[in-house]
Formats: structure tokens, C-alpha cells, sequence
């Protein structure tokens, strides 16, 4: 495990990812392919198949709730034609992730890599757990709000949807490299009742959200994923009320009871964030509902 | 929300989730019909036993609505001096379909 460094820089992190487990050949083949922009979504089926499980995945998502066909995809190829070539990479890519993702939470279960911490200094002791699963099911509900809401400000509500499910992936990125130093900030955070984001700029120098960034451009994410994440920890540098309606739903996704770690305080929303999301307060308490329906068929899919 | 429940906690004003079949498939009552005493010495006559019923209106899912409430207003306790945290506060407690924070305020004093 690397030791925490003094700095905690850009550089320094971008290439402590690099330790996480590279995306297999399949998968680098198939986002090869759909990087070109009249790809031959035939012949990316055909790649795709090289790598069942995910080519399984693919049409599994394809038949879910979340693209909302009114009829059964039968097979891979069509799904790819029907889908298309910007839809199809937001999914091989999420679900490319969620491979490096499943590999990290494996790391996490060894007991050799605690997860705990417990400061037995305070009145009351603290104790704060990472669990990866709990930290996904947040996102997700975050990711499946956004996509909803999304519509209602005039935005792609698939690019909404994707980077509100990477948007906590910096804190098992942060905790996946440096479990005590993530945990110690965790604490102190709740101690002082610090809102995380403000406690890694302190620990790390960097907070969570811009890790997210970081961590989806050295897989070469699309950069308008990659942009909302960095603009979500910057809201001045938003170009687009996304940034702010993600916030938004991640108060509301804890609210709804989908918290990525206990005892956190919120990352609290105040009146310029929520104006600035540009939510009718209306749509937004009217889509609470089918954003649960749409997490509870992907919570499904996605997480184990 | 769904709930299973037996037909002996069964009470007026409930609303059932799914179509009520006898044992060989004829039809009782159908999704979203509101129980009756009538409704209730019906299916006790045709020998159901459990019924799905919104949770809206049983017992558990009251106490498990109040659970969620509180938790929200305690999430949100440290949030009260600002009005967006409020408002976002305020919808999820009517999404639980729980109390107001002053509802709720009366009724723990009354506790």
C-alpha cells in the first residue's frame, strides 16, 4: 500500500490510480471502436462478444427500466444498434468501472485492510465504517435522480445519470490507496461536523469529487462526464446547472436514506445552488418516486 | 409500499395492492380496492388468510414512516437556518408521507 505523501497533488494521484487494475483488451477494443464516431455498431457487438459477462451486462441494462423500451432486445447487436454509439460508451464505460470497482471492494473485504476506525479520545467514541456497496447504492440513487430531473432542465439526461454514479468515486478511490489517512479525515470530519469535501481538501488537498474526475479521465472517460465532476467540486466553473442539480440530489439521495457513510454531516445545498440547479421544486418532489422505481430496478443490476 | 398482513389485522380503509383471487383463480376484489366490513367478511368467508395492502395505512408501516421522519429531521437539525435545506427537508417529509417538523414537535411533547 503507498504511504500518504506530504503532497498530495494532481500528479500524485493520477498515477496512484494507475496501480487499480487496468480495463481488460476486450473492453479497451470496444471503447476503441465506439471512439470513432460513425463506428460500425455491428462490428462492436461482434467485439463485445469477445467478453460475455460484459456483453451480458449490455443487454441486460438495454431491457432495464433506465432506456425504457417498450419492447424485449433480444440479442447484443441489437442492442447496440438501438442503443447507439454515445449511449452504448456511457454504458461499457460504466460498466467498465464497475469492473475496477467490484475489484476494489474485494480489496476492502480482505480483512487485512480494516475498515473501521474507532477514536476512543472523544466523550463518545466514534466508530465509522467504509462499506463500498453503501457508497455505490448512493451514487446510484444520485445518478438515478439526476436522469430524472435532468429532462427538466433541458439536459442529456444520460450524461446526468452517469456522472452522478461516478460522483462518490473518489472516496474508494481515496480509501482504496489510503484506507487509514480516508478514515482518520472520515472521523474528523464527523467530529467537527465538517462536511467531507471540505475535510479531504484539508487531509488531501484534493476533495473526493475532483478524485472522481481524475480517476475517469486516466480511463478516458468522455470528457463531459469528466467536466461535470470537476465543475461539481468547482460550482463557479459550472457551464451547465448540472453541477448544481447534482448537489442537490446528493442531499436528497441521503435524505431518501441512501447514505455513503454513516454519521456524515450533509454537504449542505443553499439557496444559490438550488436556484442555479434551475429545479421547479414541483418536478423535483414529483420525481422522487420514479427515481426510487429506476434505482431499485438498477440497484439490481449493478451492485452484487 | 406493499404489505402482507392476515386477514384478522385487516380494517376498513386499507387498499389492496393486488388482485384478490380464491384458491382456484376466481376473481374477489380487484388492485386498489378500498376494504369495507363488508369488503373484510368476505374474504373471511371465502377463507383468505393474507392480504397485500398498502402500507400506508397499517400500523408498521405508520411506526416505520415515523422512523424515517425523525431520522430526516435529524439529518437535517443542524441544516434549519437555511431556507434551501428546509425546503429540500420538507419534501422528503411529505415523500415519507410523515408529519411536519411541527407536527412532529407536537407530538413528541405529547408523548
Amino acid at each position: 500500500m503507498t504511504s500518504n505523501p506530504a503532497q498530495f497533488n494532481r500528479a500524485f494521484v493520477v498515477n496512484t490510480i494507475k496501480d487499480l487494475p487496468p480495463f481488460s483488451s476486450a473492453i479497451n477494443d470496444v471503447l476503441t471502436m465506439l471512439d470513432e464516431n460513425r463506428a460500425d455498431m455491428s462490428k462492436v457487438a461482434e467485439k463485445l462478444l469477445v467478453d460475455p459477462i460484459l456483453a451480458g451486462r449490455v443487454l441486460h441494462m438495454a431491457n432495464s427500466s433506465f432506456y425504457g423500451f417498450s419492447r424485449q432486445i433480444g440479442s447484443v447487436r441489437e442492442a447496440c444498434v438501438i442503443l447507439g454509439n454515445h449511449t452504448v460508451k456511457n454504458l461499457v464505460y460504466t460498466l467498465a468501472v464497475m469492473g475496477q470497482f467490484e475489484e476494489a471492494k474485494k480489496h476492502a473485504e480482505n480483512p487485512n485492510n480494516k475498515t473501521t476506525i474507532t477514536d476512543n479520545n472523544m466523550q463518545e467514541p466514534v466508530s465509522l465504517t467504509v462499506d463500498y456497496n453503501q457508497v455505490w447504492r448512493h451514487s446510484l440513487m444520485v445518478g438515478c435522480l439526476a436522469m430524472k430531473l435532468a429532462e427538466s432542465v433541458k439536459y442529456d439526461p444520460v450524461t446526468a445519470y452517469t456522472a452522478g454514479l461516478f460522483q462518490e468515486l473518489g472516496m474508494i478511490i481515496l480509501h482504496y490507496f489510503f484506507p487509514d489517512k480516508f478514515l482518520e479525515c472520515s472521523v474528523w470530519a464527523q467530529k467537527n461536523n465538517v462536511c467531507l469535501i471540505d475535510a479531504e481538501r484539508k487531509f488531501f488537498g484534493i476533495d473526493h469529487f475532483q478524485v472522481s474526475a481524475l480517476g475517469l479521465d486516466t480511463w478516458h472517460f468522455p470528457n463531459t462526464i469528466v467536466d461535470v465532476l470537476s465543475q461539481v467540486s468547482d460550482l463557479s466553473n459550472a457551464t451547465t446547472p448540472i453541477p448544481y442539480l447534482l448537489r442537490v440530489c446528493d442531499v436528497m439521495a441521503t435524505g431518501m436514506g441512501e447514505i455513503s457513510i454513516d454519521g456524515l454531516p450533509l454537504m449542505a445545498v443553499d439557496d444559490k445552488i438550488l436556484e442555479n440547479s434551475h429545479i421547479d421544486i414541483t418536478v423535483l418532489e414529483a420525481q422522487l418516486t420514479p427515481g426510487r422505481k429506476l434505482f431499485s430496478d438498477l440497484s439490481k443490476q449493478l451492485i452484487a | 409500499m406493499k404489505e402482507e398482513i392476515g386477514i384478522g389485522d385487516a380494517l376498513p380503509g386499507m387498499l389492496l395492492v393486488e388482485d384478490l383471487r380464491t384458491s382456484n383463480g376466481a376473481a374477489l376484489l380487484p388492485e386498489g380496492t378500498e376494504l369495507t366490513e363488508k369488503y373484510i367478511e368476505l374474504l373471511k368467508s371465502k377463507s383468505i388468510t393474507h392480504i397485500a395492502v398498502s402500507s400506508t395505512h397499517t400500523e408498521s408501516g405508520k411506526t416505520r414512516r415515523q422512523a424515517e421522519s425523525d431520522r430526516v429531521i435529524t439529518l437535517f437539525e443542524p441544516y434549519t437556518d437555511m431556507s434551501a435545506m428546509v425546503l429540500l427537508r420538507d419534501i422528503l417529509l411529505r415523500d415519507i408521507g410523515g408529519v411536519s417538523e411541527n407536527e412532529h414537535d407536537e407530538q413528541s411533547s405529547t408523548v
